[in-house]
């Protein structure tokens, strides 16, 4: 989304891409309260941008499920439903309301922090239930696999660049090219099948919640994450070398060569933290991948996550719980944006002067 | 002979392998665990037999609840909660029920209990899907606590079908636990009185279930745990059990058949269904409102290719819509159109309204082998009659309720899961039927599928009216039948006491089954 990129340029400008990061002369009080009050305005504002997203957001989705045909007494009730069991299902939920009324009181439930109880996909379990028997897991296996994504990047990333053009270069960039391009259940399977069904390391299903046992949740989510973790480690490598080499060409840089600093100096003096912003961000991108787009590796490797919550109740028409769930992307996601740009602030070596 | 050190020292493991073993043996039905999953489904709504309407939560109430009768493999009626059965006149049905069976609470299953559930089931207030099929019966009544009284409107032979453990929803719940839970509550903590209790539920992932300590049936159930996990991509479901992190897997993917049979750790499982694959088709609208058409259409599947084709060879082709199961009711016998034939096929069209080039649009479904089942038909009738038909696919549900509103013009679709060919013939094609949704009306066929319906002796009279009706519903060609699809299922080869059923009692198969 753009607000998160424009809000990044926010915080540079405001941190001041003067003319030279040099050494602040007599700053005067006036202008520090000043930037605490637009500070406090531009948090204001976030908050309220992301509240119109999230109403936007709901309404949308809204929308769209009751775009598509079917409903769920079909799907709560089966073939074998006789029509005035449908509409007695139809009455007893309300699906009959006009469908601004629907939205209304589903909205006016959420906005309570009641978000309302399963009608076709696990009858009378509570939306809250379904989020919070199925959140955690993703969150879990989520941040397994954005660490393996970011181990495997800066690794990969940082030899890329410093060995541009040479034999680990090639290497680093074609493996990435690779990863991005396989289907992620195909490469689900190909992890099964080597390490479950030939090596039996790990489970080839199910999965043990965090909750339970964090030992057995590590050994069970490592292949699912890493079918996550691979295809996202290549975007993140190739941005990562990508943004490597636009620094080492930056003038600084240049100019601290010709001083005689050291070649690790210079990377991880002069290089390495000025790239990491675009690759902070990439990653915020990605985080929301991580909730919903990884829905076919839960499928194939059996974790019980949010994403695959949605997608059954969608197919269920369980209204309700999509809303819910997508309620909670929605929060979530507003939260990383708004994490990367803190972050991208705080990476800026401008901002310490 | 002085024993030495040495056979002291050999004989000691000996000993105590055989008093571990005298452990284990005892100890077995404590640790053991089951693991078995439900392929293809995650949703269950309510586990309350008279509120049940989708196959996911049938499966796991036939682990939950008895019924008065039950099937064997082969498909015949024996006693379950019932011990014996008699007619004192043809539209009366008298049960004997089998006593000191416990519910899950340890209270006692009585004629009470029997009574309750089917006054349930008729009390419109309730609003039980299968209401309406139950019609027929107009009075149950307890004349002991043992022995229960049904009474129908007229002789209704489908009526033992109709109390198997089957889809049925006629499984006896626990009187005392549904009028102290309430209805709602009672479909998610369920008292019944079969092998399996219901410990744990966590939606759309899996449910875990204790033994029933005090289930009637000696010895059983063999596992003192079971797992049922919900799992969705029926691929995974085989890796699971491949690799071990499985017993049994109810149902497996056409495609993989071949490659389990190879498997040397797992057995594949396979046998005719109980279902019936055809094209439906409206009969009110061109170009399937003439016979010729219809009859010109059915004889240009080669329905042995078709099988190939569609679910690489698991089905048998068929000519009517009783399954093979059904051995009874089951016609051997060719039926006239249904038979490929491109020659006859042509002189058909010949004769019809419709010549080659007529349009149509024949509505499947987007999913897995439906799709083929689809796209296939649509190949073989354009190549043979050199019409102009066109594939939509539809998702499954849209494409269900187009169909039984009669909107669109051809489906490529199923039943499944129907145990009675009252299910498969009455239903669909009397003119009174409520699955008969393109309103096929025959009087001969009416008036067949009514004697067979009053026949109480089923397998010498009432089959012989079934075929006679399914002979005369192929002539006319409503419906295309193309195949009836194989139950497929696979189990580990370590597990004893898997037993295949055509009708797929997924929970009511799992209490004789333990790995060892």
């Amino acid at each position: 989304m753009g607000s998160g990129r424009n809000s990044r340029l926010w915080w540079q400008h405001k941190q001041g891409q003067g003319p030279a990061p040099g050494p602040r002369q007599g700053q005067c009080p006036w202008t520090a309260t000043h930037k605490k009050l637009k500070l406090v305005f531009y948090i204001l504002l976030r908050v309220a941008g992301s509240a119109a997203m999230l109403v936007v957001g709901a309404i949308v989705v809204f929308l769209l499920l009751h775009a598509v045909p079917g409903d769920a007494a079909m799907a709560a009730l089966g073939d074998a439903a006789s029509p005035d069991a449908v509409a007695s299902f139809r009455r007893e939920h309300h699906l009959n309301d006009p469908l601004l009324l629907q939205f209304w009181s589903w909205a006016s439930a959420a906005a309570h922090g009641d978000l309302g109880q399963s009608i076709s996909l696990a009858g009378g379990f509570s939306t809250a239930s379904l989020i919070a028997g199925s959140l955690p897991n993703t969150l879990f296996v989520g941040a397994y696999a954005l660490v393996m994504a970011l181990a495997i990047s800066l690794a990969a990333g940082s030899i890329a660049a410093s060995r541009h053009g040479r034999i680990e270069d090639v290497l680093a960039t074609s493996a990435a090219i690779v990863t991005i391009s396989m289907p992620d259940f195909w490469l689900g399977y190909v992890l099964v099948l080597i390490f479950s069904l030939a090596l039996g390391w790990f489970p080839a299903y199910g999965f043990t919640r965090p909750g339970d046992s964090l030992a057995g949740a590590l050994h069970s989510g490592f292949l699912p994450a890493l079918a996550i973790a691979v295809p996202m480690a290549g975007i993140f490598s190739r941005m990562l070398r990508a943004t490597l080499l636009e620094t080492f060409r930056r003038a600084y840089v240049v100019s601290a060569r010709a001083m005689g600093f050291g070649r690790g100096f210079i990377f991880w003096h002069y290089v390495f933290r000025n790239a990491l912003i675009p690759y902070v961000t990439a990653i915020g991108l990605q985080a929301r991948y991580l909730l919903g787009g990884v829905v076919v590796i839960e499928r194939v490797f059996g974790v019980p996550g949010i994403g695959s919550v949605m997608v059954d109740a969608a197919f269920a028409r369980d209204y309700g719980v999509v809303q819910g769930c997508a309620v909670v992307f929605l929060l979530i996601v507003v939260a990383v944006n708004f994490c990367v740009d803190l972050l991208c602030g705080f990476l800026d070596p401008k901002r310490v002067a | 002979m002085p024993i030495g050190r040495r056979t002291l020292l050999a004989g000691l493991p000996l000993l105590a392998a055989g008093g571990l073993r005298d452990i284990a043996h005892a100890a077995a039905p404590e640790g053991q665990k089951l693991r078995a999953a439900l392929t293809g489904f995650s949703v269950i709504n309510t586990l309350d037999p008279g509120k049940a309407a989708v196959n996911p939560e049938f499966f796991i109430i036939w682990g939950i609840y008895n019924t008065l009768v039950k099937f064997t493999p082969d498909m015949k009626i024996v006693g379950d909660l019932a011990e014996s059965w008699t007619n004192p006149d043809p539209t009366t049905w008298e049960f004997k029920l089998r006593q000191g069976v416990k519910f899950h609470d340890g209270s006692e299953l009585t004629s009470e209990d029997v009574v309750f559930t089917f006054t349930r089931l008729a009390d419109p207030a309730f609003g039980s899907p299968v209401r309406k099929k139950m019609a027929p019966v107009t009075e149950v009544t307890a004349i002991d606590p043992y022995t229960v009284r049904i009474k129908t409107d007229q002789p209704f032979s489908p009526l033992l079908t109709y109390l198997t453990n089957t889809r049925t929803s006629t499984q006896i719940v626990c009187k005392k636990a549904v009028q102290s839970m309430g209805a709602e509550q009672y479909g998610r903590t369920p008292i019944g009185s079969g092998p399996w209790k219901l410990t744990d539920w966590r939606p759309n992932e899996r449910l875990t279930f204790a033994a029933h300590t005090e289930y009637f049936e000696p010895g059983l159930p063999r596992c003192s745990i079971l797992e049922v996990p919900l799992i969705r991509d029926d691929a995974s479901a085989i890796n699971a059990l491949a690799a071990g992190g499985l017993e049994f897997v109810n149902a497996t993917p056409y495609a993989d058949s071949d490659r389990l049979k190879k498997m040397s750790n797992i057995v594949f499982s396979s046998m005719p269904g109980l279902n019936a694959r055809f094209t439906a088709l409206n009969i009110q609208k061109p170009p399937f409102d003439d016979v010729h058409f219809r009859r010109a259409v059915s004889m240009s599947i080669n329905r042995d290719a078709y099988v190939q084709a569609v679910v690489f060879g698991q089905a048998v082709p068929s000519q009517g819509y009783i399954p093979k199961a059904i051995p009874w009711a089951y016609d051997e016998t060719p039926h006239e159109y249904a038979q490929f034939n491109p020659a006859r096929a042509k002189e058909e069209l010949a004769k019809s309204k419709y010549g080659p080039g007529t349009e149509a649009i024949i509505t499947g479904f987007p999913d897995a082998w439906w799709k083929r089942m689809t796209e296939v038909f649509v190949d073989m009738a354009n190549k043979v009659l050199g019409v102009n038909f066109k594939v939509e696919l539809l998702d499954a549900r849209t494409a269900f309720t187009k169909w039984s509103a009669n909107d669109g013009q051809a489906w490529p679709t199923g039943w499944i899961a129907l145990c009675d060919p009252d299910e498969y013939l009455f239903d669909c094609f009397h003119s009174t039927g409520w699955r008969n949704f393109t309103k096929y009306n025959n009087p001969e066929v009416d008036r067949l599928l009514e004697a067979a319906r009053h026949e109480l002796d089923r397998e010498t009279k009432g089959g012989p009216l079934y075929k006679q009706a399914e002979r005369l519903i192929a002539d006319d060609c409503p419906s295309i039948f193309l195949m009836n699809t194989f139950s497929d299922s696979a189990v580990l080869a370590k597990v004893k006491g898997f037993e295949h059923t055509p009708f797929d009692g997924f929970g009511a198969q799992l209490a004789p089954m333990v790995a060892t």
